[in-house]
């Protein structure tokens, strides 16, 4: 990848892209051995749940950064431009509240499964599901910076 | 509780909270309300919502078709529509529709593929002075009708969520996608015919020719796809990494189109894309716990089967209840909540359940194209720039043939289970 990329990508979007590479390379490779190399890989397929888990964490807070998510604004589009503004603060307070209590039980959750371990890939089932946490954190984050500039946009 | 806990969601998502988020918010009120000490099954089942290697298949698939649209195959499966279709009347709408059942022959994603497609083709159909409202119609309702063209990314949340044969539901979606495709290209070609729209321009046979080899390698595309799958070759996650892996060699070292600062756009734009399905997909499978842990499911089962004891009540029932919340919200969450709770009162009325998943893919497909929320009604209308109001009028008689030919699925389980039995899945 040449230098001005790099430059202009986000460090979540790198993420996201190794991510994505390596599960394409990951399942492919499933594929290749067991055909061309006869040989049926026990690990693939967790380790690709792994990178999965962490990819779909991490890509919905993506989307929270560019304002994907799926909403119904047949309501929010009928209001006047201060009524807007009122009810998006609210909107972000409910997904802040959900959010918030989200994180906090990830966190306990992760604690109770550090000691379980991925049957395959011997990992500690902490390391695929931290992504709950981080993602989670990250969502926050797209929230609260959305609260600066609240733009209502049409769906998709 | 449950009363509680649907008046949160409902209210929450009227508001614009996010569909994803608002399941949640909706789920987690319900374990207050139960009991605070099993809020850390949030967690647990959002993660368990999305661990499961089939699922895989989504972002995987998603990515090809991104690669398709930017690395210059989509535009050849089109140019070669054009050939077969162009010169006649109203051809240019038969190509929308052809094109995009071929295009969710590898990406899957209805939405997806309306945007690819009508990216290319409603300003080519605004030049030939098509009405901008006709082809936003024809658009928006070739997308309704992937849903059932597999590897659909409906069908496969339902063989996850139901636990059914997802390699069964591509095949059972084949026949009736394929009736489907011609009888709206009939329409689509009646009303070209009633309006006389122009002829696209003709082509030389040397053109002709071209065309046809520049097609074979987008077409070898969804041949290795499908026949993967129903060869039993590779399951449908791994034909979507092998998709993936072929759209881009295809793209960037034989086509040359997809360059090195493409990459990191097309798999941003599949994070994107798939971060939505999967937060919908996360929330919802926390939402369904919190509904099971209070025995909802269950009560609800027991009232419906009291009311619809033979088949046909049932499944008119199931049908009016998938039709009403399509209308006004995305069917991603009311396949998660409600499969669970439909699917053993299906089976054992004696429906089979490959039959019953396609039958709830066939309506949510027709919910994509129902106003006032249908996401392929969306993104048509926001790539033609025409009000979703004016799109209404033309897009009736799709409308109505969807909605005869989900009668006509319903009534013919013959129809989705010939090539399931054929191809050895049942």
């Amino acid at each position: 990848m040449s230098e001005s990329i790099k430059e202009r990508l986000e460090p979540i979007e790198i993420v996201l892209c190794a991510l994505l590479a390596a599960i394409v390379l990951i399942t492919f490779t499933q594929v290749l051995f067991r055909y061309v190399f006869q040989l049926s890989l026990a690990w693939t397929e967790e380790l690709a749940r792994f990178v999965f888990l962490w990819l779909s964490s991490l890509s919905i807070a993506y989307a929270f950064k560019m304002r994907s998510h799926f909403r119904l604004t047949f309501v929010i589009d009928r209001l006047r431009d201060d009524q807007k503004r009122i009810l998006l603060v609210i909107v972000n307070v409910f997904i802040l509240t959900f959010l918030t209590v989200f994180v906090w039980e990830a966190v306990e959750y992760n604690i109770s499964v550090i000691d379980q371990i991925g049957p395959s890939t011997g990992l500690s089932m902490s390391i695929p599901y931290s992504s709950s946490i981080v993602g989670g954190l990250l969502m926050i984050y797209y929230v609260i910076k959305d609260f600066s500039n609240p733009i209502i946009e049409e769906n998709n | 509780m449950g009363l509680l806990v649907t008046i949160v969601l409902f209210l929450s998502m009227l508001i614009s909270v996010p569909v994803g988020i608002a399941l949640g918010l909706s789920a987690l009120i319900g374990m207050l309300y139960v009991s605070p000490d099993i809020l850390i099954m949030m967690p647990q089942k959002f993660l368990y919502g999305l661990d499961s290697f089939p699922l895989l298949a989504i972002p995987l698939f998603v990515l090809a078709g991104q690669l398709m649209s930017m690395g210059g195959l989509a535009k050849r499966i089109i140019a070669m529509a054009l050939l077969f279709v162009g010169q006649i009347r109203g051809g240019l709408a038969l190509v929308v529709i052809s094109s995009a059942m071929l295009m969710s022959g590898i990406s899957g994603s209805p939405s997806a593929n309306t945007a690819a497609i009508g990216s290319v083709a409603i300003p080519a159909m605004k030049k030939l002075k098509y009405p901008p409202e006709f082809a936003t119609a024809v658009l928006a309702a070739a997308g309704g009708v992937s849903t059932l063209v597999p590897p659909a990314i409906d069908l496969i949340i339902i063989g996850v969520i139901a636990n059914i044969s997802i390699g069964g539901l591509f095949a059972a979606g084949i026949l009736p996608a394929f009736v489907n495709g011609i009888a709206i290209m009939l329409i689509a070609y009646y009303y070209s015919r009633k309006m006389n729209l122009p002829l696209a321009d003709k082509t030389t046979s040397s053109q002709k020719l071209n065309i046809l080899r520049e097609g074979v390698l987008p077409i070898l595309m969804i041949l290795i796809i499908l026949g993967g799958i129903y060869g039993g070759i590779f399951t449908p996650t791994e034909a979507a990494s092998v998709a993936v892996v072929y759209g881009f060699v295809v793209s960037f070292f034989i086509y040359k189109e997809l360059t090195i600062e493409d990459i990191p756009k097309v798999l941003l734009n599949t994070a994107s894309l798939s971060g939505v399905v999967l937060l919908v997909l996360a929330t919802a499978s926390v939402f369904s716990f919190i509904l099971t842990f209070e025995r909802i499911p269950h009560a609800l089962a027991q009232i419906i089967i009291t009311y619809a004891d033979n088949w046909i009540v049932f499944i008119i029932l199931v049908h009016i209840v998938f039709l009403l919340l399509g209308m006004v919200m995305d069917a991603l969450p009311a396949i998660i909540v409600l499969m669970p709770i439909f699917l053993p009162v299906a089976v054992s009325l004696g429906i089979d359940p490959i039959h019953f998943g396609i039958l709830i893919a066939a309506n949510v497909g027709l919910g994509m194209i129902t106003p006032p929320v249908g996401i392929c009604l969306f993104v048509a209308c926001g790539i033609s720039e025409v009000q979703i109001g004016k799109v209404v009028k033309p897009l009736i008689p799709f409308l109505i043939l969807l909605f005869v030919s989900l009668v006509i699925i319903t009534a013919f389980p013959q129809v989705t289970l010939l090539l399931p039995q054929l191809f050895g899945f049942i």
